[in-house]
């Protein structure tokens, strides 16, 4: 038993389909601690949804986990009968999906949504779930909500309705929530408010969260660590400053200066050529080689192992391999370097990037 | 760009309504502005406010409320004849926002991007349009083999291009893009973008851009209108308007937006936009040359108060003073 609360170990995952099979989770290895964010940050297809999934129990019947385990608190979740996963599903672990308007029934009012979980989990009397579900949906700042228990969700605006979804995953104060890009919907000033009420949350109650998304702003913004995903598999993992500070794969390069910048000029934007890798079939060695304009000849042959960075911080590319040979880092990337290594000699204050480089 | 360039668009006095049971929803709101040969007009703002309604309007997917819409110089409202018609809808063209919803599933590519070549007539014969397909395949950075797939066989950023693809192929004047890059990931995002630059670059394009990613619209329009419950309340250019924002609102929506740098969204605080009650003789004003803020003729000289605060300190957020 570590301090882990939640611990995935080499876990493999693929899909029958009619045109063969895909395997979208290639050996994942993750832990969670308490009290922690962790983002999982990947395009659409890399897989992240379905880590999430799997540890809800909730994966489609054509999935097969043929591989690796998923403890929490010691015990294997993949073992466990869909009776025992239902005990856990909703009260222990909890989850936000991404859109609000199909994740709420609209036949049923939101008092009776948000109080079911307290019905079913914590065998509340009917009154007293309903003055639970007052103060959950007061917590997640829906206004005037106890006039509102009786109404159905389309009488809600898109964020009160996100809101509400939130009220419905804490409602039997879960000891892991896992939030399915919660925020991508939604507007930039309504993002910052469900941004700012997980996070009231998370020190009010201590959730450890799992935030998966594709935005990395949104993920400096909540992250104490960061899991970066490629074709299913883990491919850079490190506290939030070194993901953005001192990135090591060339794909995290590429997302970080896929974003535009504050002050940018005319040039053109960086994109990463090409589209995600085919899982039907994957090609041999490393899945982004064909994408990645820093490719090695070994990366062709064969998939780079983790490599160590620093205690906290892994990166799977031949790069940090010591017989590789040494390359220039885009420009972009440098000043983050510098910046790092500046920051980590307190040679200057930690108030971010220079206006022009975020 | 340019003021001083020559005017393709302009909106004058539009209002929007619609009835909603017994009330009445003002979408949009006595809004004008101009647009002009060659320049990406930006319009953003939060779901609601008004930003689609004012696109479709323009596309004549509905009809004006009250207000007038010119285009080359000529009002819609008075156009008649179906030659004419005909000329509007192929001079102006929209991609959406979703590239799910926005492809028919049972129509191979080709049909989907040849179907304004047809309507338009705009191929000799049949290999004409088979070649003019092909074409814009590969302009959109797609292979021509492309021609013969269906919607669903294609990626999410791959169906925005055959989005673009369909709107090109009748070779418009005008292009209205409503959040043309919202539906994708921030990969493929910067791919549409760059593809759309180009485009406009290659064929003398005029874009509205309507979107509420904040940062891209940056990025890809020359002016910015920001509109809030159916008003514009400020326009200016686009490094302008992000560099010193003048009204309330457009300030709170900036300083929503994180960024990928964690040391500055440690110190990054939200300002929270207060709506305040607008008399009656608020309109949208110049306050500096070519910036326009939404006001009472009185409050002119706070703003531009405001805005010689903002030029000498150069921003309104806390900057970061690092220098390597």
């Amino acid at each position: 038993m570590t301090d882990n609360l939640l611990e995935i170990n080499d876990l493999n995952i693929s899909f029958q389909t009619f045109a063969g099979t895909v395997r979208a989770v290639r050996g994942v290895s993750l832990n969670l601690k308490k009290g922690e964010t962790l983002a999982l940050v990947g395009e659409s297809g890399s897989g992240k949804s379905v880590i999430c999934r799997s540890i809800m129990g909730l994966l489609p019947k054509n999935a097969n986990i043929n591989r690796g385990e998923i403890l929490f608190h010691g015990d294997n979740l993949l073992t466990k009968s869909s009776r025992e996963l239902q005990r856990i599903r909703g009260k222990k672990i909890s989850m936000i999906f991404q859109n609000p308007m199909t994740s709420l029934n609209p036949t049923m009012t939101i008092g009776y949504q948000v109080a079911e979980p307290l019905l079913l989990h914590e065998k509340l009397h009917k009154s007293a779930a309903r003055k639970k579900a007052i103060e959950l949906l007061e917590l997640v700042g829906i206004p005037d909500c106890k006039n509102r228990l009786n109404d159905y969700p389309h009488q809600f605006s898109g964020g009160q309705r996100q809101r509400i979804v939130t009220a419905i995953a804490l409602a039997c104060n879960p000891e892991i929530l896992i939030a399915d890009e919660p925020t991508t919907a939604l507007d930039v000033t309504i993002q910052a408010q469900i941004l700012e009420l997980l996070k009231e949350v998370q020190t009010k109650v201590s959730t450890s969260i799992i935030f998966i998304t594709h935005d990395l702003g949104v993920v400096a913004n909540v992250a104490d660590r960061v899991a970066v995903i490629y074709g299913g598999k883990i491919i850079e993992v490190g506290m939030v400053d070194e993901i953005f500070y001192n990135p090591q794969h060339p794909y995290t390069w590429g997302l970080l200066r896929s974003m535009p910048a504050m002050d940018a000029g005319d040039e053109e934007l960086y994109a990463i050529p090409g589209s995600p890798p085919n899982l039907l079939t994957p090609p041999a060695g490393d899945l982004f080689a064909a994408r990645n304009p820093y490719a090695l000849t070994a990366d062709v042959h064969a998939e780079p192992p983790m490599f160590q960075v620093s205690p906290t911080h892994f990166a799977s590319t031949w790069l940090l391999d010591p017989r590789a040979p040494k390359i220039k880092v885009p420009e972009a990337i440098a000043i983050r370097h510098r910046y790092f290594r500046n920051r980590k000699q307190s040679t200057i204050s930690s108030e971010g990037l220079k206006e022009g480089l975020r | 760009m340019k003021e001083n360039g020559t005017e393709l668009l302009r909106v004058e006095g539009l209002k929007q309504h619609f009835r909603s049971g017994s009330k009445m929803i003002r979408a949009v709101d006595d809004i004008s502005f101009s647009i002009y040969h060659g320049e990406t007009f930006g319009l953003v703002g939060e779901s609601g406010c008004g930003k689609s309604t004012t696109g479709r309007t323009i596309i004549q997917l509905y009809q004006a409320t009250r207000g007038r819409i010119y285009f080359n110089g000529e009002d819609l409202s008075k156009l008649r004849g179906k030659q004419r018609w005909r000329k509007f809808r192929r001079d102006v063209q929209m991609i959406y926002q979703d590239p799910y919803a926005s492809l028919n599933p049972r129509n191979k590519i080709k049909e989907i991007i040849a179907e304004g070549i047809d309507v338009h007539g705009l191929a000799k014969n049949a290999k004409d349009r088979e070649l003019q397909v092909a074409g814009l395949l590969e302009t959109v950075g797609l292979n021509p083999e492309h021609a013969g797939r269906y919607p669903h066989e294609l990626s999410g950023g791959q169906r925005q291009r055959i989005g673009i693809a369909r709107a090109l192929a009748v070779q418009p004047k005008f292009i209205i893009c409503d959040e043309p890059i919202s539906a994708l990931d921030v990969s493929i995002q910067a791919q549409i973008v760059n593809l759309l630059k180009r485009l406009q670059q290659e064929k003398q394009l005029t874009y509205l851009f309507i979107a509420h990613d904040l940062s891209m619209v940056k990025y890809i329009s020359h002016r910015i209108a920001v509109m809030y419950r159916g008003k514009i309340v400020e326009l200016g250019l686009a490094k302008e308007l992000y560099r010193y924002p003048l009204h309330p609102y457009t300030e709170s929506l900036l300083s929503s937006i994180p960024y990928p740098d964690p040391d500055y969204e440690r110190q990054r605080t939200r300002l929270h936009f207060q709506p305040q009650i607008q008399s009656e003789a608020s309109q949208l004003l110049e306050v500096v040359p070519g910036h326009y803020v939404y006001c009472n003729p009185s409050e002119i000289a706070l703003y531009q108060a405001k805005y010689e605060r903002m030029a000498s300190t150069s921003g309104s957020q806390p900057e970061p003073s690092l220098v390597y």
